[in-house]
């Protein structure tokens, strides 16, 4: 034992007051004089009106020179709007570009109803997202749920609406379709993506999923009002299967990201490495 | 911590006696480089673990032990000079 393990052991002990002042550093205090000084000194009085302001005064101005402006957070509608915008954009684009054909095969019962259900969802996913973004916000419907409720919701509204026909190449047609939506699925989640970067969401795989849905029912909007093929089984299979496959990238992608933040050296490393 | 480090010390021999006054703690802590006197009057005065005042220092647990060690080293160093210079001759 020597001067320098008495320091250890007196560092030890000013960080844990539960440990003990071991034996063997006491017997070589009791015989070092430079030891015995020290340890005196810091049994001496403290004078804490002069030292700790003044450390304070240094961490505190350590801490405001590190302090960056930040813009205030916009509130939830504002989110809500430019998801809104976005996905009209995108499927007005899409319909632009492929036409409008079922809906001059669809009676207007169909068209109507389905276009609502298809609004009424996308509106609820992103009002979810929004909320997602603003930490703290109230969620009226769980955002875990939510996805799995509005799939359920177009699976019954396509069911009762349209008809199971028998149609030769069903795989072959389903396969065009996906082929057709999942792209402009894909090419909505960009904007999506850039927009959630705006908030603080905070829980990567439940937005990841959410965001994959609304991305998909993008594409899914587009097929609905596209494609004249008004069997049930194949909008079920390729036009809702454009959403289910966006959700589940979605939420890999999500997965992917907790994982990479809950990493030793992520973005939000859990303690500091001594 | 300290009431512990009290029983430690023996009363002291003839050979140890100060020539002066003990300085106050706020005294001896003045002369060490900036660094060391934040770390050791957190450590200290603040009563911080380690690990708070690495946070308030925007350092890490490594970092604060050593500079808590340098500190100490140059207390000793300071210590010794006041003993043998007297109480106004130790400061540099």
């Amino acid at each position: 034992m020597n001067c320098h393990d008495v320091d250890r052991a007196l560092i030890e002990l000013a960080g844990s007051p539960a440990a003990a002042f071991p034996s063997q550093a006491q017997d070589h205090v009791r015989s070092c004089r430079r030891c015995q000084e020290l340890v005196g000194a810091l049994t001496l009085p403290m004078d804490e009106g002069a030292t700790l302001p003044a450390s304070l005064d240094r961490i505190e101005r350590r801490m405001v020179a590190d302090l960056r402006p930040v813009r205030p957070m916009t509130h939830w509608s504002g989110f809500f709007a430019v998801f809104a915008v976005v996905f009209g954009s995108f499927v007005a684009f899409g319909v632009y570009r492929m036409g409008a054909f079922a809906l001059a095969i669809m009676s207007p019962l169909q068209a109507w109803a389905i276009l609502s259900a298809l609004a009424i969802s996308s509106g609820l996913m992103a009002y979810s997202l929004a909320n997602q973004m603003v930490p703290g916000s109230r969620h009226r419907v769980p955002p875990q749920l939510l996805p799995g409720g509005i799939l359920i919701l177009l699976t019954v509204a396509i069911v009762i609406l349209f008809q199971f026909q028998h149609e030769r190449d069903f795989w072959a047609r389903n396969w065009g379709c996906i082929r057709a939506g999942a792209p402009i699925a894909a090419l909505a989640a960009v904007p999506f993506y850039l927009l959630l970067r705006r908030g603080a969401a905070l829980y990567p795989v439940i937005t990841g999923g959410a965001t994959g849905l609304l991305a998909g029912l993008v594409g899914t909007s587009v097929l609905e009002i596209h494609c004249p093929n008004l069997d049930a089984g194949h909008a079920l299979v390729s036009h809702l299967g454009v959403s289910i496959l966006s959700a589940l990238a979605g939420l890999g992608i999500g997965l992917i990201a907790e994982i990479i933040e809950r990493r030793p050296f992520g973005r939000f490393p859990k303690t500091r490495a001594e | 911590v300290h009431e512990i480090a009290m029983d430690v010390l023996p009363e002291p021999p003839a050979q140890f006696e100060r020539r002066g006054p003990i300085p106050a703690f706020g005294e001896l802590v003045a002369e060490l480089p900036d660094s060391q006197r934040e770390v050791l009057t957190l450590l200290k005065v603040g009563g911080l673990s380690l690990e708070e005042v690495a946070r308030a220092t925007s350092s890490t647990v490594g970092a604060v032990k050593q500079m808590a060690h340098r500190g100490y080293q140059r207390l000793r160093d300071l210590l010794e000079l006041r003993r043998e210079n007297g109480p106004n001759g130790g400061a540099q």
